[in-house]
């Protein structure tokens, strides 16, 4: 008779594929979906690279080394927090309940677990274009790069789940865990930097080197990027070495998982029962706490009068929030937006601007004001609704103006532009900045009704690349033209700045109704 | 104070509300009844201003959307929707400040007092527990001393004592004048203050009761002829609205 936990997830995967099916809005996005993937592999091989001009492979398994690190580490180290789950409240309330041995229960969540995480890393597939032109991968190489994403993420949730159900019972335990483990990351960064120090004239094939080598020992993250970078210069002993180990990494975590006196049951429920809550929240168009930490700090409400105390009622939450006034996602897309520019300093400013705005895409977001859609209080209370729309996204505004000027300004520098030129280029970055707030706007306001979040998804990317189109348009047709101000690059920019801003106080002013029906962005 | 004139609210081609009808005056309380999904959070937040409708909706007599109404409205809606980064007492402060309501300490520290919140003041909403969020809710519609005001579900997770406070208030608040619309479950928690009732089955009222006149069948026992065990009506008998 077959596995009842394998009847289950056979069941489950079937039923999905079923509404999948039946649901129009999924089908128009599986469409949607599969045709811009065909079209980026299309517009990939349809003019070879000259094999001159590509750049080291060796930089991108670099990029995928930090990529991976990062992934891996930031999910592992919740396991000295909260923990990780791989269960639903329905695998809680109707499997750990029932007559299993643990161990299979166990199985049963790392495969749903491992199919959910194959999902995460799809973005990477949409790159194929860039990195065939650029390092000349091929499709299959891509592949790769995604399934090792993917088995960073299950990784780092395992290894949560594992730091968590053998520290959770002891908090000294988990100090001295968490000592050991931040103590040896940061011999091996002081490493990493010291090796650096010596020839800076050659610093970035100096790192790139580094990532390729020796951190190619590095659990996991060096391990993938290391059969990556074998799959493409035909070391299948890299390859086998690289994907074995991470096998045994895997096993050895559910080893200790299944031996260890600790009840994981108890460990993922409270986690399990704080996903589930704010999910069905979610749902039923209610309110669910976050398990964000806050911080007591001084200060109160004490400003704002009308709407204009939304936005320092922001400012109060985001306090007690955050640490760093940009987040760190922020901080990360300025640092990666200006490594970027420093590869690429030969192409000139157009490939760093470009790549940073890219970026800026990521980076942008609404702040609270989505927080708010789902509350009652945005649209009860008595101010007009254009200001209430204002005063929720304005602190969203000086945050941008300092992450414009964090990114761009270096990036103007390192691409050799004058004073006047990197005033300009900031500008130019933080109206991008402005025009992709008011999409997000836009978006809200248009298709936030959708229930299929992935299509929704879609269509913000749509729309923001139909937002900055008109910018663009304009600062080629000036260059092509000739008009210039102060100077080429100059011209440019301002064309871009003038422009973004124009069509985003446009869009704004346009979604001054959104706040007028709570309908309009609850489905 | 509230006027709702033929009301119908369709989500594509369900009806959640047919030709409503029906007006809340000063000083009087108007109880919602009906089985799940009959409609009576839907019209609930179509008069709180939150959901598109045909028909007319009218607070103090201004249009629901006007900031006028908006004004006078208090809004308690059916699950705690809190901002768990702020305390209980800067809700209060947060919604003083938004609807532009002169500072009142006796009053906000009465309304904390009152629903066992003084002590808690200083507290994140997320540190409290369900009941305590259902209370702060609460007050939130209060603070702002609407002089009509909407509870969808209040005694949902209150404490007995809770309970006690709540339908006092509700008794202090129809002698200040203020007109209440309540959805509730709780039939029994009802009887004793309420001036008219409206049942609800299907999106439609099956029947309106007013408290000032005679009837052989409590509310309960009209309440289940009328929306039957499964929710369909048993009887065809419709009385007018």
């Amino acid at each position: 008779m077959r596995s009842p936990l394998i009847y289950l997830l056979e069941r489950r995967l079937v039923n999905n594929v079923k509404r999948f099916v039946r649901s129009p809005l999924r089908l128009i996005l599986s469409l949607v979906v599969i045709g811009m993937l065909f079209f980026t592999v299309f517009a990939g091989n349809s003019e070879e690279p000259d094999a001159s001009e590509l750049r080291d492979p060796n930089e991108l398994y670099a990029i995928a080394f930090v990529l991976y690190s990062f992934v891996f580490l930031a999910i592992a180290n919740n396991g000295f927090s909260k923990g990780a789950t791989m269960f639903s409240m329905a695998d809680v309330n109707l499997v750990f309940t029932a007559p299993f041995r643990r161990q299979r229960v166990l199985f049963y969540g790392l495969t749903q677990q491992l199919g959910s995480s194959l999902l995460v890393g799809f973005f990477l597939l949409f790159q194929y274009t860039m990195l065939h032109r650029t390092y000349g991968i091929t499709y299959i190489h891509l592949v790769w790069l995604f399934i090792g994403y993917s088995l960073s993420v299950f990784c780092g949730q395992l290894t949560a789940m594992v730091v968590y159900t053998l520290t959770s019972s002891s908090e000294q335990r988990r100090r001295n865990v968490k000592l050991a483990c931040y103590g040896v990351l940061g011999v091996i960064a002081a490493a990493i930097i010291l090796s650096l120090l010596g020839d800076r004239a050659t610093l970035l094939p100096a790192a790139v080197n580094l990532a390729v080598t020796t951190l190619a020992w590095f659990p996991v993250s060096g391990w993938l990027s290391h059969a990556a970078a074998g799959l493409c210069t035909e070391n299948f002993v890299a390859v086998l070495t690289g994907t074995l180990g991470t096998c045994a990494f895997i096993g050895l975590l559910t080893f200790l998982v299944t031996r260890s006196d600790t009840d994981y049951y108890e460990d993922v429920l409270g986690l399990t029962e704080t996903t589930h809550r704010m999910k069905a929240a979610a749902k039923q168009g209610g309110m669910s706490f976050t398990s964000t930490k806050l911080y007591r700090r001084k200060g109160s409400l004490k400003k704002g009068w009308g709407a204009d105390v939304l936005f320092h009622k922001h400012n109060l939450e985001n306090s007690r929030e955050d640490t760093l006034y940009l987040s760190l996602s922020m901080l990360i897309f300025i640092v990666v937006s200006i490594l970027f520019s420093l590869i690429m300093r030969e192409a000139g400013i157009a490939a760093g601007f470009s790549f940073a705005v890219y970026m800026l895409m990521f980076a942008v977001s609404l702040g609270r004001m989505p927080k708010e859609l789902p509350r009652p209080y945005i649209y009860l209370i008595p101010e007009p609704p254009f200001k209430k729309l204002f005063w929720s996204i304005a602190e969203s505004l000086p945050k941008l103006a300092l992450y414009s000027l964090l990114c761009f300004a270096p990036i103007a520098l390192i691409c050799g532009l004058s004073a006047a030129e990197t005033v300009l280029c900031t500008l130019a970055g933080f109206s991008f900045a402005y025009l992709f707030l008011s999409g997000f706007v836009l978006v809200e306001r248009v298709f936030s009704g959708l229930t299929v979040r992935a299509l929704e998804l879609v269509f913000f990317f749509i729309t923001m690349v139909l937002l900055a189109a008109p910018g663009i348009v304009l600062a080629a047709i000036f260059n092509t033209v000739g008009v210039t101000i102060l100077s080429s690059d100059a011209t440019i920019f301002l064309a871009m700045l003038a422009c973004n801003s124009l069509i985003a106080t446009i869009v704004l002013y346009l979604c001054r109704n959104m706040l007028a029906y709570a309908e309009l962005n609850n489905p | 104070m509230l006027d709702i004139r033929h009301v119908t609210k369709r989500y594509g081609k369900l009806v959640a509300n047919h030709d409503i009808s029906f007006s809340v005056d000063e000083g009087k309380i108007a109880i919602l009844m009906g089985p799940n999904g009959a409609g009576k959070s839907t019209i609930i937040k179509c008069i709180a201003g939150l959901l598109r409708f045909e028909g007319e909706i009218t607070i103090g007599g201004f249009p629901n959307k006007s900031i006028e109404a908006k004004k006078l409205l208090g809004y308690v809606p059916e699950m705690p929707a809190l901002y768990e980064a702020l305390t209980v007492a800067e809700h209060l402060e947060f919604l003083r400040r938004a609807y532009k309501v002169p500072e009142d300490k006796p009053y906000t520290d009465a309304l904390l007092e009152r629903f066992e919140l003084y002590e808690k003041r200083d507290t994140l909403a997320k540190e409290l527990s369900k009941g305590m969020q259902q209370k702060l809710s609460i007050l939130c519609a209060l603070t702002i001393r609407p002089r009509a005001i909407i509870f969808d579900e209040p005694l949902v997770g209150l404490d007995p004592y809770a309970i006690r406070e709540l339908t006092k208030l509700f008794r202090e608040l129809r002698e200040a004048g203020v007109a209440q619309l309540i959805s509730t479950h709780m039939i029994s928690t009802v009887e004793d203050y309420w001036d008219v009732v409206h049942i609800m089955n299907k999106g439609e009222f099956a029947a309106t009761r007013y408290n000032n006149e005679c009837h052989e069948q409590s509310l309960e026992e009209l309440f289940f002829q009328l929306t039957g065990e499964d929710g369909k009506p048993i009887t065809g008998e419709k009385e007018e609205s």
